[in-house]
């Protein structure tokens, strides 16, 4: 069974092709970096993945199963990116509890505490989001994703706004998940990347494998 | 169940911090009540005071129920609810418990001053029940509405196009309570239709809601 697969998957918005004829997999543990320019089509391959989208074409399967149809699969996601999706009026911690509570986590409070230390939100945890810069707020949406202990972990373009050394600290940690989850990449930065098991490029809709 | 009142209470937490939908609501009710308590005459006062009353929270509601998901929308978290493992529906039954508890902590606050405005010689409890049936069957259809304006830029102008007619059913069977109301007693028919329409209203919102709500 592959974490995550693509086949010939199409999506439009309008009239304007977005993705087409897309086709690639994930396996379970492995770690795949994906690059690609502005409107290239990776946020769409990333919403498809994670269920917020549907395809107009072809089938999308997370562990066998078709995340905008079964939520259930959902619990095996992690999903992160550019919009952080936190509530504002809520403070960090909130924001933490109230997402672990859909994704039904265990030991919730003890996993909060580990993801504050390891983004070093402490200091910020009882702050409320709309009060955070744009830095913080990536580190609690990124503390989000992983706040379910992800089998597939996506990740688009999530290090935009973090200072250098929390980027590095974050693609540390990254690498340290490696061989334990499977995890799609998405970055405009090739450093990012060069540590990955393997690495796509998307180019107007379209996937191509890309030697490291 | 429990995700369903965890998303209703994150809801409400929300709001009495930002107070951004309950203060509107309740300014706007106090304002229409006001303006009608001084326009219209005392010789008719009793015959027109209770349908101006539902006209009131028909205002309201169609304005400040959908708030509950342009709200998620506009600060782009109805993605973080999507993203999460719990079917469209908990989503929509958490949205309209939390419009319930708002409209009934509205009506708490405006139906005594209604009464005081207009004097009304009326069966306080009586009428509280009624206004609370009939806004929830409100809150139930416009709840479920509100998912179809999301996406369109003239939203709050289509809402009540899209709600009125739905909620024809809703409103003339209130006119009717009302009317009774007015005449010292309950017509409990009508109510029970209300029930029954939000019964049915919720039942097909909830079946058609997992498909409205992929893009």
């Amino acid at each position: 069974m592959k974490a995550l697969e693509f086949v010939n998957i199409k999506k439009k918005f309008g009239n304007n092709i977005v993705l087409d004829n897309v086709t690639f997999e994930i396996e379970k543990k492995e770690f795949v970096g994906m690059i690609g320019n502005n409107a290239a089509g990776k946020t769409t391959i990333a919403k498809i993945a994670s269920g917020l989208l549907k395809p107009n074409d072809g089938e999308v399967l997370v562990f066998n199963r078709k995340p905008y149809k079964d939520f259930k699969v959902k619990k095996k996601i992690g999903f992160a990116s550019h919009n952080t999706m936190l509530y504002p009026e809520l403070t960090v911690y909130e924001n933490l509890r109230f997402y672990g509570s859909l994704y039904d986590v265990q030991g919730v409070d003890e996993k909060i505490e580990d993801l504050l230390k390891l983004f070093n939100l402490n200091d910020v945890k009882n702050k409320q989001v709309k009060d955070l810069s744009r830095g913080f707020k990536q580190r609690v949406a990124i503390a989000r994703a992983l706040m379910n202990d992800p089998k597939l972990l996506i990740l688009d373009e999530v290090t935009t706004g973090l200072d250098v050394k929390i980027r590095q600290r974050f693609l540390n940690y990254l690498f340290e998940l490696k061989n334990t989850k499977a995890i799609l990449f998405i970055t405009h930065y090739d450093s990012e990347i060069k540590n990955c098991d393997r690495i796509i490029e998307v180019k107007g809709g379209r996937v191509f494998e890309k030697s490291i | 169940m429990r995700k369903v009142f965890e998303i209703a209470k994150k809801d409400l937490k929300i709001e009495f911090r930002s107070k951004g939908t309950i203060n509107f609501m309740i300014l706007f009710s106090l304002i229409v009540s006001f303006m009608f308590s001084i326009a219209i005459p005392k010789n008719v006062v009793n015959d027109v005071a209770l349908p101006l009353l539902l006209l009131v929270f028909i205002f309201v509601g169609v304005l400040g129920y959908s708030r509950a998901f342009l709200k998620e929308a506009e600060m782009e978290t109805l993605d973080g609810l999507k993203v999460s493992p719990i079917s469209p529906s908990t989503i929509l039954v958490g949205k309209i418990i939390y419009n319930c508890i708002l409209i009934i902590l509205i009506e708490m606050t405006i139906l005594p001053i209604f009464f005081a405005l207009f004097n009304l010689k009326i069966n306080f409890i009586l009428l509280f029940a009624s206004i609370t049936i009939g806004n929830l069957a409100f809150v139930t259809v416009i709840s479920s509405l509100s998912v179809l304006v999301i996406k369109s830029r003239a939203r709050e102008l289509l809402m009540p196009i899209i709600a009125f007619p739905i909620s024809f059913p809703v409103i003339s069977s209130m006119i009717v309570v009302m009317n009774s109301l007015t005449f010292g007693q309950l017509n409990l028919d009508p109510l029970i239709f209300i029930s029954l329409y939000s019964a049915m209203m919720l039942t097909v919102s909830i079946l058609v809601f997992d498909y409205l709500f992929v893009e």
